[in-house]
């Protein structure tokens, strides 16, 4: 079985928490599960990202350079980067 | 879905038809919000703060009742109490506590003109009246109208349940900073150590309001069963209804907004500020309709604006040109609650750039100025004047031209953001080649006091969620009805792909803006996404309408749905053809009426790049800047009604100018607001501007079928920093604050180095 | 003493008769009373233009209007520009040349551009845009407008 394994960009204020690593390589097919993989291997980060089990509302997720309206349940593909970056609205 | 790459074959998209609503609104006809009138109707009128910041200790509102011709008076005690939480209400994320509480002061006013009190009465004069006989008692506070201020640790604190978000981790003791954001890529001192010229300023910019010409309105019928109808000129009906709903904690269900023409809007006509104020007062007064109408300086003092702010940009290039390093701190006012639009300024001021090494920094304050609302591209227009003064000055350092700088150094696909994100197909390099072989470019200058200035802007763009709604008409006509009011020509944008998928002229459609009740869920018209994302909508409706009418086709000849096709407006089968119209006129002998819809999220919304070149002439006696030669290039995807879209680059453009030269909300030490007119504030009008040529570079964004990228906004991001950086070639300063109003342009011109 | 006055009028070439208080514009009796909803209110103090009429053959903002200013006086409002036969050239132009966006300001800006050509047939740009500046436009900056104008009086 081969392993999805994409790219998490982490937020510039939690790379204290990744030891200042801007972004992350995860084994993960959606977002759900990549959150889970970075909260195992940097402990605290989910509450930063998440409220409950959803993504916080004031943070946007977007993959492979488009919004995503299914946040966590978004699938990944091998070569998916994920994004979270504060809401933006327009004029 | 694939781009329909053949723009020669278009037969509708990218010609003039006159737009739909055109002779309504050149003969008085249309109906605006303020048109309304409805039988026992009552007139309403709200009391505003006269102090910028104070505790209301008490209000008594029992003479105002008892005048005659009252019927209903209302305070914050009305409104359902709420608790704090983010909620989505059409613009964006708010805190539903502190829109209620903007919408009705509560505890405390935080802004002059922030509302307390609203009455309704039989005419408009006897509600005037009203309002002077209500006795609110206040306790002043001293205000805060400065953010670097409101930071400062020991400043008046506006709200006292705010805590600083970083991400996700809230802080612990009260504040005005809301939030403090941060995107960082590279290592930023190496970034400088490679640069050989720096360049580092601080600029200022003034809170500026949409300015709008008609101002917000609202008329609602409240009735016995629950049952609220509300007429009001909004960018979005259902955003209305939704914020309502939450405000007043009614079932959405029992709300129909109907969206009446809208007189402008620009971001400011998005959230509610009277609606709930006419549903309230229309159930108190015994379920009488009730219309409110702001006065000018109810819209000046009280809605809109959008947030001044301070920036400090700092940024280095090596000796061939190449950007090593770029480094800003945005700090916007986002008014009294929090909110401002520094994450999108944030987002847009090194946009245009590759950047290696790049730190960026925002903060988002309140001060006790209005709660900030969107305004065009919000944020951008303050971020492009700094970030692309600096280019120019960078360039100059360099010897370099300031369009071939930039050319060096423009973003294109797969190059990233300092925020770690890859650009998609964009077209900001063709903005720049097409502004370095315009005719304007290429024409020499000359005159004393005279300046060419160049700068770019980039914005996000949206997508969001559309609804649309055709039917078919036995004559081969077609009735669409869709969500999006229409702010600048819109019916005819959707009309148009309508028509050009279905392979019929544009004047065959009739498109309808319909209210909550009739049309599917629609977002507003913001964020430039209605001809993009409605447009999806319609496109999907047209391509479902299609495979229900080969169904019809295939019964009329007898053979099997997949033998029919459906080309350039012509459904064939063998050697059998009929036209889309043909095919109308035969639908009841083939089972009646045909109908189809689509509701839409697309996510392919692609951002939009604009390059200006602007000449000016600057009078060194009086500071006057005039502008005399105005081109705007901008990436538009595809222009699907070309005629419109070079009118928002247009009016895009003037608003920037105007912002740039002489717009700004002017306070005293009291934090009372100055200029409450439109003669105070200052708008461009037609004789400050010359004619705005506009070119249109046609970069397909491949996430729309017809290849459309948002226009709107883009075009205000530029004008500040282009004409800063004319300025700057004219008389020999750099213009750090806006805006560059003549007192501004003397007082440089003194201490002119 | 009876609180209203009794005003008659002409209006878009009819004989009129209403009843207002002393104190009430002619933009609130326009649009309140005689139900003429095509002026617009965008300041109510005479800066923007978009309750322009032509009173007595001259411009004016109804705003500024005391509507009992007009007793015995002739008013064309926007709803009187048009002929039995169809539009005025004028909105012909505007809608030709895109000079609207949301429409809101363009009926002052016709009822100001009829009273301009009215006096001066054939107006330079320059003279266009002086006339122009009592009105304001916040969407299109002014571009298409001057060009309509123009255009209308060209024909």
């Amino acid at each position: 079985m081969t392993k999805t394994m994409p790219t998490i960009f982490i937020p510039t204020p939690l790379r204290e928490m990744t030891g200042g690593k801007a972004s992350v390589v995860v084994s993960a097919s959606s977002v759900r599960e990549a959150i889970q993989s970075l909260e195992a291997e940097f402990p605290g980060i989910r509450d930063r990202l998440c409220e409950g089990n959803h993504i916080r509302p004031n943070i946007s997720v977007f993959v492979d350079g488009q919004v995503s309206h299914l946040k966590m349940r978004e699938k990944l593909s091998e070569k998916s980067e994920v994004h979270f970056v504060i809401a933006i609205s327009g004029g | 879905m694939a781009t329909l790459d053949k723009p020669s074959e278009y037969k509708v998209i990218g010609t003039s038809p006159l737009r739909h609503d055109g002779v309504d609104k050149v003969t008085g006809r249309a109906a605006y919000g303020a048109d309304i009138r409805l039988p026992g109707m009552l007139y309403g009128a709200v009391l505003r703060s006269p102090h910028a910041h104070a505790r209301i200790i008490s209000m008594d509102t029992s003479e105002a009742e008892k005048l005659h011709g009252v019927h209903a008076v209302i305070t914050a005690k009305d409104f359902p109490d709420l608790e704090s939480r983010i909620v989505e209400l059409g613009e964006g994320l708010v805190n539903r506590k502190y829109q209620s509480n903007n919408i009705l002061a509560r505890d405390k006013v935080l802004y002059f003109g922030h509302a307390v009190a609203a009455v309704a009465a039989t005419s408009l004069h006897i509600a005037k009246e009203a309002l002077d006989l209500i006795r609110v008692e206040y306790e002043a506070l001293d205000p805060v109208m400065d953010v670097r201020k409101a930071m400062e640790a020991g400043s008046p604190i506006l709200l006292d349940d705010l805590r600083t978000d970083e991400f996700g981790k809230k802080g612990e003791t009260p504040t005005n900073i809301a939030g403090h954001y941060k995107d960082a890529c590279g290592d930023i001192e190496k970034g400088f150590k490679e640069a050989k010229f720096i360049v580092e300023r601080e600029f200022v910019t003034k809170m500026v309001h949409q300015g709008y010409i008609e101002p917000q309105n609202a008329t609602a019928q409240y009735n016995p069963d629950g049952q609220v109808a509300i007429w009001c000129s909004t960018q979005g009906a259902f955003g209305v209804r939704e914020q309502v709903a939450e405000i007043l904690e009614i079932p959405i269900s029992n709300i129909r907004v109907i969206p009446m023409e809208i007189g402008g809007g620009f971001g400011g006509k998005i959230g509610v500020y009277l609606e709930p104020l006419a549903a309230l007062l229309s159930r108190k007064s015994g379920y009488r309709p009730v219309k409110l109408t702001m006065d000018r300086s109810e819209v000046l003092a009280a809605t809109g604006p959008t947030s001044g702010s301070y920036i400090k940009v700092k940024m280095g290039a090596d000796a061939n040109g190449k950007i090593t390093a770029a480094e800003a701190l945005l700090i916007y006012e986002a008014g009294a609650y929090p909110g401002s639009p520094v994450g999108a300024g944030m987002g847009v001021i090194f946009a245009p750039y590759r950047i290696e090494n790049g730190v960026i920094e925002g903060y988002d304050v309140v001060v006790n100025k209005p709660r900030t609302a969107a305004y065009r591209a919000p944020g951008g227009t303050n971020a492009a004047f700094a970030a692309e003064t600096v280019m120019d000055e960078l360039a100059e350092k360099l010897g370099m031209d300031p369009i071939e700088f930039r050319l060096l150094n423009g973003a294109q696909e797969g190059d990233r953001r300092v925020d770690g994100s890859a650009y998609k197909r964009i077209g900001y390099l063709e903005t720049l080649e097409a502004a370095k072989e315009s005719a304007h470019y290429k024409t020499p200058l000359s005159g004393p006091h005279t300046g060419r200035g160049v700068a770019s802007g980039f914005w996000f763009n949206y997508g969001g969620k559309s609804s649309a709604s055709v039917s078919v008409n036995k004559d081969g006509t077609v009735s669409l009805l869709e969500g999006s009011v229409d702010i600048g020509g819109t019916r005819t944008s959707l009309a148009m792909q309508l028509a050009e998928t279905l392979g019929i002229p544009a004047e065959d459609v009739r498109p309808v803006v319909a209210d909550t009740d009739s049309i599917g869920y629609t977002e507003g018209t913001y964020g430039s996404r209605t001809t993009f994302a409605t447009g999806w909508a319609v496109y999907e409706t047209a391509r479902d309408l299609i495979e229900k009418l080969k169904e019809r086709a295939a019964i009329l000849w007898e053979v099997e749905k997949d033998k029919v096709t459906f080309e350039s407006g012509v459904f064939s089968s063998g050697d059998k053809t009929l036209t889309f119209k043909e095919l109308a006129e035969k639908l009841d002998e083939t089972g009646g009426p045909v109908v189809a819809s689509a509701a839409v999220q697309p996510k392919g919304y692609g951002p939009g790049f604009a390059t200006h070149i602007v000449d000016v002439e600057v009078d060194p006696e009086t500071g006057k800047v005039q502008i005399l030669r105005y081109t705007a290039v901008q990436d538009v995807g595809k222009a699907i009604y070309p005629v419109y879209v070079e009118s928002q680059i247009q009016g895009g453009v003037a608003q920037g100018i105007g912002w740039a030269l002489n717009e700004e909300y002017l306070y005293d030490e009291q934090g009372r607001l100055l200029n409450t007119s439109l003669l105070d504030y200052r708008m461009p009008v037609a004789l400050d501007l010359p004619m705005i040529d506009t070119i249109l570079v046609e970069v397909a964004n491949p996430g729309h079928p017809y290849g459309v990228r948002g226009v709107g906004e883009v075009p205000i991001v530029p004008p500040p920093a282009a004409i800063a950086n004319a300025i700057y070639r004219a008389i020999g300063v750099r213009m750090t604050e806006l805006p560059m109003s003549p007192a501004r342009v003397v007082e440089a011109l003194i201490h002119k180095p | 003493m009876p609180s209203k006055t009794h005003v008659t009028a002409t209006i878009n070439g009819e004989e009129v008769e209403f009843l207002c208080e002393p104190h009430q514009s002619l933009l609130e009796v326009l649009r309140e009373t005689l139900g003429l909803m095509g002026a617009k209110e965008g300041c109510n103090n005479g800066n923007c233009g978009s309750c322009n009429v032509i009173l007595e053959g001259r411009l004016v903002n109804s705003c500024l209007v005391l509507a009992v200013e007009i007793q015995g006086k002739s008013v064309t409002t926007i709803e009187g520009i048009a002929t039995p036969e169809g539009l005025h050239p004028l909105q012909q132009k505007f809608i030709e040349h895109a000079a609207l966006q949301c429409g809101y300001c363009t009926p002052g800006f016709i009822v100001a551009a009829k009273a301009l050509l009215d006096q001066n047939p054939n107006p330079s740009e320059h003279e266009v845009r002086e006339w122009l500046a009592g009105n304001l436009c916040r969407c299109t900056g002014y571009d298409r407008i001057v060009k309509a104008v123009l255009d209308a009086a060209d024909s």
